[in-house]
């Protein structure tokens, strides 16, 4: 079975049916790319599956751990839990912590995500919050941007930040929302080198770049009428 | 009567000026949170009655609402519950001013973008640690610029309070013009209030200074 399945994936606003009943599925280590045109339900697929909005009906299964969507709400939110923190998100204006350098931005969701963790009586991540913020934010090629503050930093280097602040939490699958849409299109071989080094991740990149899409992913699925179908690039 | 002299009178009522003020900053900085937070409520009846309060206290003199908070007590229950006429006019600046705050906060909680909030929650932040660990500081930076305002409009309203018989600083020296026929004594406190506002001027100043190494 894949590690990532969503079956039948619902979500309205209002009368707005925009998903329909999505499906498909994902290994980790494997890119998916959602092609579509503009307001076809891109950007609220991807908000379903990291739960900033919550499905009508449908499941989505992460490795052992399935949520029912069409559940009641109390054994959907105990569900929620051991999912949430799994699936990251890069958002497409990045959404760093103004108030904090790039540093900072890695190490707060880190320290309390630790925090966390040692409530549940979860072992430690590895390394030191310290050093693994660090040490990505170093992966990253921000050795010498590590105490700037966002408004001092580029948009490429903000997207680097973001990406750091995401993978230092281990997710096993993580989402890009159009990662080349506020960059220079001159960056975007960058970005895709920088996606195709994520190892062991399940990505899933929405994009309306098919030039783009086609350097990542191993499986494109254009989004249209609420349903997703693969496509050939 | 000597410049001493008068200097002294004058420290004494500056000092009940100053209590008045200190005292109604302390408690109606948090109290205009909450009031924020209620006027911003998902409860419908809490959200209207905040805001139709809020709107009242705004938009009648705050030299009304000293009156009402001293006479209205009594008339209505036949108790004067205020005795103490500083505690009457401490509790309608309190009120007045957390009104005020209010909608400065609420301001500052709404510029603070949804994606903020949301890039916490995909992070696996609780609410809580969102608000204050990313939320509060943008906050704070946006209305230090309209508290500012606010907090320098106080020193001067608290001068309001006489008409409740508060002995501040102007009636220390409206009282040595009855008494001495002299008059530069009233002229003088404006000097007590130029420099408590100075100081205030170079406070908020330095903290906005301080916050001014990020853009939200
Ligand atoms: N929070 C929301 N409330 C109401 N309608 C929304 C909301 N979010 C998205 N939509 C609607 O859902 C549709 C799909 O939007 P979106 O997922 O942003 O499309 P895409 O990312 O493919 O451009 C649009 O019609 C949009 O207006
Ligand atoms: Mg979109």
């Amino acid at each position: 079975m894949a590690y990532l399945e969503v079956k039948g994936l619902k979500k309205s606003f209002g009368n707005n049916r925009v998903l329909r009943g999505v499906d498909f599925f994902l290994e980790r280590g494997r890119t998916l790319t959602l092609v579509g045109a503009s307001g076809n339900g891109k950007t609220t697929l991807l908000r379903c599956l990291t739960l900033l909005e919550t499905p009508d009906s449908g499941t989505v299964t992460l490795g052992e751990t399935t949520v029912n969507f069409g559940e009641d709400k109390k054994s959907i939110d105990s569900k929620i839990n051991a999912i949430r923190g799994k699936i990251g998100l890069v958002f497409q204006n990045f959404n760093l912590f103004p108030q904090y350098t790039a540093f900072e931005n890695v190490l707060l969701p880190l320290k309390l995500y630790e925090n966390e963790r040692r409530k549940k009586g979860l072992p430690p991540l590895n390394t030191s919050d310290e050093s693994r913020a660090k040490e990505i934010l170093c992966g990253m090629g921000l050795n010498d941007k590590l105490d700037l503050y966002p408004c001092q930093l580029s948009g490429g280097q903000q997207q680097r930040v973001a990406i750091s602040r995401a993978i230092a939490l281990e997710p096993t699958v993580l989402c890009f929302d159009e990662p080349t849409s506020a960059l220079d299109p001159a960056l975007s071989d960058e970005v895709a080198k920088l996606i195709n080094s994520l190892k062991n991740i399940a990505v899933i990149v929405v994009t309306h770049d098919l030039s783009f899409a086609k350097k990542i992913s191993d499986i494109t699925l254009e989004v249209s009428d609420g349903v997703v179908k693969p496509v050939q690039l | 009567m000597s410049f001493s002299e008068v200097t002294i009178q004058l420290v004494q009522g500056f000092g009940t000026t100053a209590l008045l003020f200190v005292l109604t900053l302390v408690l109606s900085l948090p109290l205009g949170l909450v009031v924020a937070f209620m006027s911003m409520s998902k409860f419908t009846p809490l959200k209207v009655l905040t805001r139709v309060f809020v709107w009242i206290i705004r938009g009648t003199p705050l030299m009304l609402q000293l009156f009402v908070v001293f006479y209205v007590p009594g008339l209505l229950f036949r108790v004067t519950i205020f005795s103490d006429r500083f505690l009457a006019a401490l509790i309608a600046f309190v009120i007045n001013y957390a009104c005020y705050f209010s909608v400065i906060f609420k301001g500052g909680i709404e510029s603070v973008p949804r994606g903020q909030y949301e890039a916490g929650q995909v992070l696996g932040m609780s609410k809580k640690d969102v608000f204050f660990k990313v939320v509060l500081l943008q906050v704070v930076k946006h209305v230090l610029p309209p508290v500012s305002n606010e907090v320098t409009t106080l020193v001067k309203d608290t001068s309001l309070a006489r008409v409740l018989l508060v002995v501040d600083i102007l009636q220390v020296a409206e009282n040595i013009l009855t008494a001495k026929a002299l008059v530069w004594p009233l002229f003088y406190t404006g000097a007590f209030y130029l420099i408590f506002i100075g100081i205030i001027t170079v406070i908020f100043n330095l903290a906005e200074k301080k916050l001014s190494y990020f853009k939200v």
